[in-house]
């Protein structure tokens, strides 16, 4: 009984400190008027949202997010996978330093990597570039992905993969039916930690991305700070800052919460 | 020609101070099952991955079926193995872990050919009613039940188990082992199988080949084993446990300290080691060896004596009711056909393997 109050107090509770900050916001992005000393906003409309896609080709912007983002995090997992593995499956010596050497990036101030990189891509002339924009997000999240990975490769089953061979199974089948299957959950939370990283990625986007390329964190933050947008439409933009991450939290743990292997768990 | 012949193999892993397969030369005829036996780290898992093709031989050649196998990848050999761990793919049901090799191997023409022949398999392995439940909700038996239906629905030419029942409990190894020998005896298959047990080796083996460091020491039948072991490591691993030095002259006179004896042996005349089985003792108030009981185990249907005969120690299995005490005399007979002579072999160092870890291993 005892336990059972506390349970639902604590939960209360948290759900609260989760939702306060973000009822305002959501009210805020779609009130018309809202002045004091009324409690919540006299007229509701979608007015915010209207000048915003109006005024910035929202759309595209929200496009080319989930287009940056999408491509960093599958290229993120490619270049993690096999370090992950091989720190994951293998013993040797240095293991430990070799593991710490692969967060090196994300050790140094963000700032410091950033410029260096920038000295990189002048040489090779792709400053400035899509490419070089998704290079430099992946210098900072790749370390992540790995670091994700490694505790999913230790606990797999590597022997299936010799188990599916000696069955006569190829390379390709045993890849898509064995091996992807069985790292499905670790593979999901590792993209879905560099998908929402990417999408909130400022930095390296206000000093790589194209010039006439923009993400709704490029937008956002500076939005923030210079004070040029009206509370209505600042809120309406984060609120479209929120919806693809949470999106993609709900998709992510939905897939791990339908995985027969682990039932569920990572 | 054998159906396998494997010829001259060795293998060293990088880093390792030995050799893990020495000159291994086995021959195996087409549904006979071998199995291969020996103390842990004596190198019959490696034998089989090599066999496999999950490890490459230094030298040495496989044939299969006329045909060598060497060149090929582990997934285009006619072979199937069952490891130790079952190796669930845990993302499919039983039906579907029994028949995904051979339907992404393109080896059925329609569905029901599909359906039928995974419910034979099913049926065989005795999983009858199972067949949708996901495998991660097996238990360890049926896990290798599964496993062993899934390396023989892919119809291959050799299957080879590593240890497959020793994850079982006692019980459970026991029916396992007769039904691994039933299921490959019914469907004609050409098996080597590996275990550390004797007893489960004597079980299922139509031959046995024993292994100590990296190389087969005996191949023989289980009878054999048991009556004429080929050395004195031999003998142990099969429980001959009275090891005494005697010598043997030339017209197969025996002397020892426990008694002279007159055996038909073949063995050069000179010192050897005289091997008695425990149980070819049998009390005899008349009997001309005498010893005195240096410790005694009731076991209900017999009694374990060790006892000291002239300074030197026996291991006797009695059947008598009665248990004689501790330091009471003893008279025994033994019957010759528990009595077997071999060489007085130097000692070896029984660690084998002592696979100094490459800078890289995989993780177990």
């Amino acid at each position: 009984m005892m336990w059972t109050v506390t349970r639902k107090l604590v939960l209360t509770f948290t759900v609260l400190v989760i939702l306060i900050p973000i009822i305002p916001m959501m009210l805020w992005s779609v009130a018309e008027t809202w002045t004091y000393p009324s409690l919540f906003p006299s007229e509701l409309s979608f007015d915010n949202f209207t000048m915003l896609f109006d005024t910035y080709s929202l759309g595209k912007v929200i496009t080319d997010s989930i287009i940056v983002s999408a491509i960093v995090t599958i290229v993120s997992i490619l270049l993690a996978v096999m370090p992950a593995k091989f720190i994951g499956t293998q013993h040797f010596r240095g293991k430990i330093f070799v593991q710490t050497l692969t967060m090196m990036p994300v050790m140094a101030p963000a700032i410091i990597v950033l410029f260096g990189l920038m000295g990189v891509f002048v040489k090779m002339g792709i400053y400035k570039t899509f490419l070089s924009l998704v290079i430099a997000e992946a210098v900072f999240l790749v370390p992540y992905a790995i670091m994700v990975l490694v505790p999913i490769f230790k606990n797999y089953d590597s022997g299936i993969e010799d188990q599916a061979s000696t069955l006569g199974i190829n390379w390709l089948s045993r890849l898509l039916n064995v091996v992807l299957p069985n790292l499905k959950t670790g593979l999901m939370v590792s993209a879905m930690y560099v998908f929402m990283s990417s999408w909130a990625a400022y930095l390296a986007v206000s000093m790589f991305a194209p010039r006439t390329f923009n993400t709704v964190a490029s937008l956002l933050y500076p939005a923030i700070y210079n004070g040029q947008y009206s509370n209505g439409m600042l809120a309406s933009l984060t609120v479209l800052f929120f919806i693809p991450s949470i999106a993609f939290l709900f998709i992510s743990t939905w897939i791990i919460g339908t995985d027969k292997m682990n039932n569920g768990r990572i | 020609m054998s159906f396998l012949e494997i010829k001259g193999l060795f293998k060293t892993y990088r880093g390792a101070e030995k050799p893990t397969l020495q000159d291994i030369n086995i021959t195996l005829e087409e549904g006979e099952i071998l199995v291969l036996l020996g103390p842990s780290g004596c190198g019959k898992t490696t034998l089989l991955k090599t066999i496999a093709g999950l490890e490459e031989q230094d030298s040495g050649e496989i044939l299969v079926d006329g045909g060598s196998i060497d060149r090929l990848p582990t997934e285009k050999r006619p072979i199937s193995m069952v490891f130790q761990k079952a190796h669930m793919f845990k993302n499919m049901t039983v039906a579907k872990n029994i028949n995904f090799a051979p339907r992404v191997r393109g080896m059925f023409s329609n569905r029901e050919e599909m359906d039928s022949e995974t419910q034979k398999y099913i049926d065989l392995v005795k999983l009858t009613g199972l067949e949708d439940r996901m495998a991660t909700q097996l238990s360890g038996g049926q896990e290798q039940r599964v496993s062993l239906a899934r390396a023989l629905i892919v119809k291959p030419k050799l299957l080879l188990l590593d240890e497959p029942l020793s994850a079982l409990d006692a019980g459970l190894r026991i029916e396992m082992r007769t039904a691994v020998r039933d299921i490959c005896k019914q469907l004609g298959q050409t098996v080597i199988f590996v275990t550390h047990d004797q007893e489960e080796a004597m079980a299922i083996g139509d031959r046995i080949a024993v292994m100590f460091n990296g190389k087969i020491e005996q191949c023989a039948t289980p009878e054999v084993f048991f009556s004429r072991p080929a050395s004195k490591k031999v003998a142990e691993f099969f429980g001959w446990k009275n090891t005494i030095p005697c010598n043997v002259d030339g017209e197969n006179n025996i002397s020892s300290a426990i008694g002279n004896f007159k055996m038909d042996t073949s063995v050069e005349p000179g010192e050897r080691l005289l091997i008695i089985r425990p149980e070819a003792f049998s009390e005899d108030e008349n009997g001309n060896i005498r010893g005195a009981v240096k410790h005694a185990s009731y076991l209900g249907v017999r009694v374990e004596y060790v006892i000291d005969v002239n300074g030197i120690e026996l291991n006797i299995s009695s059947n008598s009711r009665e248990v004689k005490r501790i330091g009471e005399t003893i008279s025994l007979n033994v019957d010759p056909e528990g009595m077997w002579i071999v060489d007085d072999e130097p000692e070896e160092e029984e660690k084998v393997q002592s696979v100094k870890k490459g800078f890289f291993s995989r993780r177990k």
